[in-house]
């Protein structure tokens, strides 16, 4: 079997209101995969729903085949860092090494050497390692957003799924972040990020994904002005900002 | 003061309540103002109010009365918290009101004069019988023992609980657990402080533990620390300045946290 996300007829309420309607999509594995689509218009809704967070209203999601809940052990996920409390008192290493803790509780548990290794092994793949006794407080945003993605790879996931990843922070760090995403696909993760930044999107992607409360595309990385003006309803400048078009 | 702890019985009472309470105002206090749930802590106390009413007017244990209205109160804003509606804070809130009126109310349905009960309110912990040390003993070992047993799950949980919760961690049970706890500490600090300051003594000595050390688990012994400290230098203030003891400590308390955040604002200005 080729899929790792398998998406019939998915409609999803958030808070009462219908966000997504009536999506269906195949994800293979190995694939990189761009979200994009206006604010509000159900990204972070449908990745929430892959993750099992959200129940559908109708339709349904299949990880390599099976049920989501089963799946969660091959899924790891990257939230929007403004959902996570920055000042909260806990190193950069320790924070990667939370990804070890997978089923149920651990009484006791003293993380061993060989854990260690490998949550400063996969901080030395996103450039960390050297601040792994630093307090997460004292990362910048890049750093930050760096951090969540190596403690997903702790997890040693299939499918790794990402909200945003370089929402709120500079433009070389956001590259430096894609570069990190190619890097970690190249090794056979299946890859699917939420972005708002088109043309990294368009340049990294294998697929695009276009969501605006129903899926107005999927393809390969090309953004046509129709596709564009389907999703924001004018058209837009991939290299930023708006068009008078 | 030291010859009359050696003296009075109801001082090393005061003693002893105080140091078992600091234990829990540090573990449990850090992570309720970590997590940012001091509106739910302040929920869960007063609510308490209703159960040492309807204890009065039934004539069972007042206290017990508060621990099942607080860890009632607690499963039920779990419950609304996890179904995310929305609604959480105005749940809070309207429980906050609901505990408070309905001790009003249980107090005033009962025949004849009154009792006193403020020292459910602003706490006395001077009256702290042997029967409440034995009560506070045994909540501060249920805290302290499931907060280190599970220490890393605890600060997974804190930190992330939806990435937690996606690496099959019980973020349910952590949830619910650790409001439960929180309605058992507010129960093991009527005593000390009552029910409208309980949450001065949660929140004080780890608002200043915040300002001293980085780490949670130093956080947590330093909070422990300082709330013994408030406690004891508060029933000092009390004995010599005859005010009420709950009323010092949690004076002591605020003082204390707005000096240290004075000192914390001038050395990052220089």
């Amino acid at each position: 079997m080729n899929s790792a996300i398998s998406v019939k007829n998915l409609s999803v309420s958030y808070k009462g209101v219908e966000a997504i309607n009536d999506i269906s999509l195949e994800i293979n594995k190995g694939e990189f995969v761009c979200i994009i689509g206006p604010n509000g218009g159900g990204k972070t809704t449908f990745l929430n729903a892959v993750l099992g967070f959200l129940k559908p209203n109708c339709g349904g999601i299949e990880i390599f085949g099976g049920n989501i809940k089963k799946a969660r052990s091959v899924m790891s996920y990257v939230p929007q860092t403004a959902v996570i409390d920055r000042s909260f008192p806990i190193t950069v290493i320790e924070t990667v090494m939370t990804a070890f803790l997978r089923s149920g509780l651990h009484p006791f548990k003293l993380y061993k050497k060989a854990e260690r290794e490998r949550a400063l092994t996969v901080l030395q793949k996103v450039g960390l390692d050297s601040l792994a006794q630093r307090q997460i407080s004292e990362l910048s945003g890049g750093e930050f957003q760096r951090l969540l993605i190596a403690r997903a790879l702790a997890a040693n996931p299939q499918i790794l799924l990402l909200d945003e990843p370089t929402a709120n922070i500079d433009a070389a760090s956001a590259d430096k972040i894609f570069e990190i995403l190619a890097e970690i696909n190249l090794s056979g993760v299946t890859v699917v990020t939420v972005t708002h930044d088109l043309s990294v999107a368009v340049s990294a992607a294998s697929r695009l994904v276009c969501i605006n409360r129903e899926l107005v595309y999927c393809g390969s990385p090309e953004l046509t002005d129709e596709i564009i003006k389907a999703m924001y309803g004018r058209q837009i400048n991939l290299n930023g900002g708006y068009t008078d078009a | 003061m030291l010859n009359a702890i050696l003296e009075y019985s109801f001082l090393q009472n005061a003693i002893l309540a105080g140091l078992l309470s600091s234990i829990i105002c540090g573990v449990i206090g850090v992570i309720i103002v970590e997590k940012k749930l001091l509106m739910m802590g302040g929920g869960i106390a007063h609510t308490a109010y209703g159960g040492v009413g309807l204890g009065y007017l039934l004539g069972f244990e007042p206290v017990l009365g508060a621990g099942a209205f607080s860890v009632a109160a607690a499963l039920l804003i779990g419950f609304i918290r996890r179904k995310n509606s929305g609604y959480t804070d105005v749940i809070i809130s309207l429980l906050w009101s609901l505990g408070m009126a309905l001790g009003i109310a249980f107090v005033g349905l009962m025949p004849g004069y009154p009792p006193d009960i403020n020292s459910y309110l602003f706490g006395n912990i001077l009256s702290v019988t042997k029967g409440d040390i034995y009560i506070i003993l045994s909540i501060t070992a249920v805290v302290l023992f499931s907060i280190m047993a599970f220490f890393n799950d605890w600060k997974a949980f804190l930190f992330d609980s939806r990435f937690s919760e996606i690496a099959g961690l019980k973020t349910n049970f952590l949830e619910y657990f650790l409001l439960v706890t929180v309605a058992l500490s507010v129960v093991a600090l009527i005593r000390v402080v009552g029910i409208i300051l309980a949450i001065a003594l949660l929140s004080a000595p780890a608002a200043c533990a915040g300002l001293l050390v980085k780490s949670l688990k130093n956080r947590m012994v330093v909070a422990s620390v300082l709330s013994f400290v408030f406690c004891f230098a508060g029933l000092s203030v009390s004995y010599y300045l005859s005010i009420p003891s709950g009323a010092a400590i949690v004076f002591v308390a605020v003082l204390t946290y707005f000096i240290l955040l004075a000192l914390n604002k001038i050395k990052g200005s220089n």
